[in-house]
């Protein structure tokens, strides 16, 4: 469907995002490319830091974009990318549900994601790296998880994540309260930095 | 930056860089999937709604799984799961599920939706669906719409599919046992349907067999003399319909040294050594089942393997309570092993049942089921002094009166292949095969009057050593007595014998005794009579039955000082064996119930040794000389006398008493409480439902007695629990126990069947 439609020659990479969202709207594939390419990298590197493995990354930002292309005519109002951010939260939960009833019958709890991210990074240090603040967030209630990450790694304000988790920013800030004293107490619990 | 700052920096780092192909690869596969939704919009469901149906019918299929039964008719059993209801004796019909027959009836019906199933004395699985049945053959005839099934019947196979079935040639659809006319028989093989005596007669040489079925009333002397010489088989299945009297089903096989392979089911009554008789003296098995629906006291079933040094093979079911010394005597002597089932319905009385395996030197391998209540020393004593086995069922459902059924094996050396059913109770002397040594080459039986005569003229010719069996009147020491008197003479004999004392009750406890008798016979020979002792009153019971070849088996010591008995009427079953016939012997014989020579029982020559009524038969008749001692009795003078009081055993007071009884009180009472353990297993099992109570008991009896008579037999009921609890991976494992222990067991094909049952259920 998507290859078949015709490209619009009236899209131009200077049309603002609700032009663009209306000839995505439009089938105009054109349009589809580009809203991809704007939005790739955001879906890639939020879905990373939200827990999903290097090896899992790319399907997940795959079904968060397909959701998003079906959906997209109920989209009306908003910024797209508080839209997409949901979209892409949605589906890291769902894989992270997924990985953990896995892990329950497999019994690779504990080891799982050492393990996935050996097999994606190639330094030693790398992986040591990724390896310990992605047990930390692990630990991490998804609520309190998401905050941090957009607030801590993404540098979004208060009120954008507010909007982006469907919360008032008050309650933001609380959540990242608790969520920085969380992350330093599981921290040094794994040793990670004294 | 703290520490913490540069891990999330770096992780930051990190987790941004996006590599290079991804973007692509993304997008060409957001390219490819055209319609995800579509795809996802019926797949998700449908296996959903799958997954769902095949839960359902999992569910509905468990419940609606027909409950467990077990049915028992007249000649059948019936166990499994499925929907039954007897529509008729004989017959029964099932609408669905699975279940395993057990026939032994010349013609069991079984409707399984428009299918007929008829087995004839078959073991067979049935599965009826709501399209197709299945049958699997385990043993014996099964006609399905009048085609026999050798194999597997293929699942949604018609009646007129049978072309790729194995047909037998010449099987008909009503054939089975019912007409012998229509039983294909063997080319190499002479038949004999009929009733009359004539043909049986000629073919009572070596070599004939009774292949067919006799459905006919036999009267008389009639289908024992058939087989009476014949070194064959009763390969068929003798099932008479109507009443036999005299030496009837017993004599068939009386002298056969073959295998009463086939079934013999009498439907009617039998009379005074009747069925008793079928498998004495037989050199090999009562393989088949023996069978008997009436019900028999005194010294009966207990009595037939006696002596036997093979098995009695089948199963001997006599449905009525036994007394007296029944079923135990059976295989009392036997060095067989009771290997089958048996299963009593009715009620046995003291010393019967036990009796069975009395002197068992291995084990009563098969299930001892008695639905009655044994009392007494029952069921311990079956196995004792048997060193084979009775191979088969003994089921006895009907009463068996005085030395009946249970003379049926007694000297028999092998097996009574067939299945021996007597229906109805015999009463008389049976003892046929009393002596049998290795070929009971002449009639045998326990005929009556004149027929015990003419046997014994005809068996004189062939040295044989007359009379077989104890019969009533004229015993055992008439034939060897007679051997050259007339028939007037041991009829003479005959009626003084029946005023004589009662000679029955003796045997009930003797259940050791037999033993030792059986221990003590092979001394002189391979053919023990293996102590039918069926008198019993306590004034004369000799019984020392054992003998071999060329020895004088009966032995009997009268308890009066003077060398007579106590009572005039004292049974004297002395195998005084005269050339010449004194007639003060003869009368003394014939009047005081003392034989002649009664002090010292002299055995003539080689075989013709009586004693008891049994005799040695094969025998080479030499004439021993008789003469007088310095009391008057008569003694044979040729041969030096062989048997002794001494060395089998004085009778005083009427007990027979032989050889040692030390050890045998040891055994016996180990092998009683084991009995008592299998009886009581048995009764958790199969009256109270109680398998794990069962089980336990079974494998308290199994630890308590390794080594015991009675392991095969609670071996295969420990197989019952473990099926009845569905424990599926022990039943496999002791399934595999089984076959490793017994791997002769005769049961071992059904053991197996029920592992593969128990694999599959798994």
């Amino acid at each position: 469907m998507l290859l078949s439609l015709a490209l619009s020659p009236a899209m131009t990479p200077s049309s603002d995002a609700s032009v663009l969202l209306e000839a995505c709207r439009q089938g105009d594939s054109a349009a589809w490319k580009r809203l991809y390419d704007v939005h790739f990298e955001f879906a890639h590197r939020t879905a990373r830091r939200l827990g999903v493995s290097p090896g899992d990354v790319e399907d997940v930002v795959h079904e968060a974009f397909t959701v998003a292309w079906r959906k997209l005519a109920d989209f009306h109002t908003g910024r797209f990318s508080t839209w997409f951010y949901q979209i892409i939260s949605h589906e890291v939960t769902a894989y992270l549900r997924k990985k953990r009833v896995r892990a329950f019958f497999t019994g690779r709890w504990a080891d799982e994601t050492d393990h996935e991210v050996s097999s994606a990074e190639g330094s030693v240090a790398a992986r040591h790296s990724l390896s310990q603040v992605e047990q930390v967030l692990a630990k991490l209630s998804s609520k309190k998880r998401e905050v941090f990450v957009l607030f801590e790694l993404e540098g979004l304000p208060h009120e954008q994540i507010a909007e982006m988790v469907g919360c008032p920013p008050q309650t933001v800030r609380t959540r990242l309260h608790s969520a920085r004293r969380d992350f330093e107490a599981i921290a040094r619990k794994r040793g990670v930095w004294p | 930056m703290t520490p913490r700052d540069e891990e999330l920096e770096r992780f930051r780092a990190q987790t941004a860089e996006v590599d290079a192909g991804a973007k692509d690869r993304v997008w060409r596969r957001l390219a490819v999937s055209t319609a995800p939704e579509a795809r996802r919009s019926w797949f998700g469901p449908a296996l959903i709604l799958t997954g769902c149906a095949a839960a359902i019918v999992a569910l509905v299929s468990a419940v609606a799984r027909p409950a467990a039964f077990e049915t028992r008719g007249a000649q059948f059993v019936a166990r499994g799961h499925a929907e039954v209801r007897a529509a008729a004796p004989g017959q029964l019909m099932v609408t669905r599920g699975t279940l395993a027959v057990s026939a032994w009836g010349d013609r069991v019906t079984v409707q399984a939706g428009a299918h007929t199933i008829v087995a004839s004395s078959a073991v067979f699985g049935l599965k009826v669906a709501a399209e197709s049945i299945t049958v699997e053959v385990r043993r014996g005839v099964v006609l399905v719409d009048g085609a026999e099934v050798t194999r597997r019947w293929p699942a949604g196979a018609r009646a007129l599919e049978f072309d790729e079935l194995e047909v037998a040639a010449g099987a008909t659809a009503n054939s089975g046992a019912a007409d012998p006319a229509s039983t294909t028989m063997p080319a190499e093989r002479s038949s004999v349907g009929g009733n009359d005596l004539a043909p049986a007669v000629r073919s009572g040489e070596l070599g004939a067999a009774i292949g067919g079925a006799a459905s006919g009333a036999s009267n008389g002397a009639a289908a024992a003399q058939l087989a009476g010489a014949a070194t064959a088989a009763v390969g068929g299945a003798a099932s008479r319909s109507g009443a036999s009297n005299g030496a009837t089903a017993a004599q068939l096989s009386g002298a056969a040294n073959a295998v009463v392979g086939g079934v013999v089911v009498p439907s009617g009554g039998l009379n005074d050594e009747t069925a008793a008789q079928l498998a004495v003296a037989a050199n090999e098995a009562v393989g088949g089942a023996a069978r008997r629906s009436g019900g028999s006291h005194g010294a009966t079933a207990a009595q037939p393997a006696v002596a036997a040094t093979a098995a009695v093979g089948g199963a001997a079911s006599p449905s009525g309570a036994s007394n007296g010394a029944t079923a135990a005597q059976l295989s009392g002597a036997a060095n067989a092993v009771v290997g089958g089932v048996v299963v009593p319905p009715g009620g046995l009385n003291d010393e019967t049942a036990a009796q069975l395996a009395v002197a068992a030197n291995e084990a009563v391998g098969g299930a001892a089921r008695r639905s009655g209540g044994p009392h007494g020393a029952t069921a311990a004593q079956p196995a004792v002094a048997a060193s084979k086995a009775v191979g088969g069922a003994a089921r006895p459902s009907g009463g068996l009166n005085d030395e009946t059924a249970a003379q049926l094996a007694v000297a028999a050396s092998k097996a009574v292949g067939g299945a021996a059913r007597p229906s109805r109770g015999s009463n008389g002397s049976t003892q046929l095969a009393g002596v049998a040594s290795a070929t009971v080459g002449g009639t045998s039986g326990a005929p009556n009057g004149a027929t015990a005569q003419r046997l014994i003229e005809t068996g004189a010719a062939k040295a044989t050593a007359g009379a077989v069996g104890a019969s009533n009147g004229a015993t055992a020491a008439q034939p060897a007595e007679t051997s050259n008197a007339t028939g007037d003479r041991a009829v003479s004999r005959a009626g003084a014998w029946n005023g004589a004392p009662p000679r029955h009750g003796a045997i009930s406890k003797t259940g050791i005794d037999l033993r030792e008798t059986a221990r003590v016979g092979p001394d002189a020979a391979s053919a023990t009579v293996g102590g039918v002792v069926t008198q019993a009153s306590g004034e004369a019971a000799p019984r020392n039955a054992k003998m071999g070849v060329g020895s004088v088996a009966g032995t009997r010591t009268p308890s009066g000082a003077d060398g007579r008995a106590a009572n005039g009427a004292a049974a004297t079953e002395t195998a005084g064996i005269s050339n010449a016939p004194s007639p003060d012997a003869t009368r003394g014989a014939t009047q005081s119930g003392v034989a002649s020579g009664a002090t010292h029982l002299t055995a003539p020559q080689p075989a013709a040794g009586v004693l008891n009524g049994g005799l040695s038969r094969d025998a080479t008749v030499t004439p021993p000389i008789a003469s007088r001692d310095a009391t008057g009795n008569v003694v044979t003078g040729s041969s030096p006398p062989v048997a002794r009081a001494e060395s089998f055993g004085s009778c005083e007071g009427g007990t027979a008493r032989s050889a040692s009884k030390s050890e045998p009180a040891a055994l016996t009472n180990a092998l009683r409480e084991e009995a008592a353990l299998l009886q009581r297993g048995e009764y958790e099992l199969r009256t109270l439902r109680d398998a794990a109570a069962s089980l336990g008991t079974l494998q308290r009896a199994a630890s308590k007695f390794p080594r015991g008579s009675l392991q095969q037999e609670v071996a295969l009921t420990e197989l019952e629990a473990l099926r009845d609890l569905e424990r599926w991976p022990e039943l496999i494992t002791a399934v595999e126990a089984f076959a490793r222990r017994y791997p002769h067991s005769e049961r071992l094909d059904e053991v197996r069947a029920l592992g593969a049952f128990a694999a599959k259920q798994r």
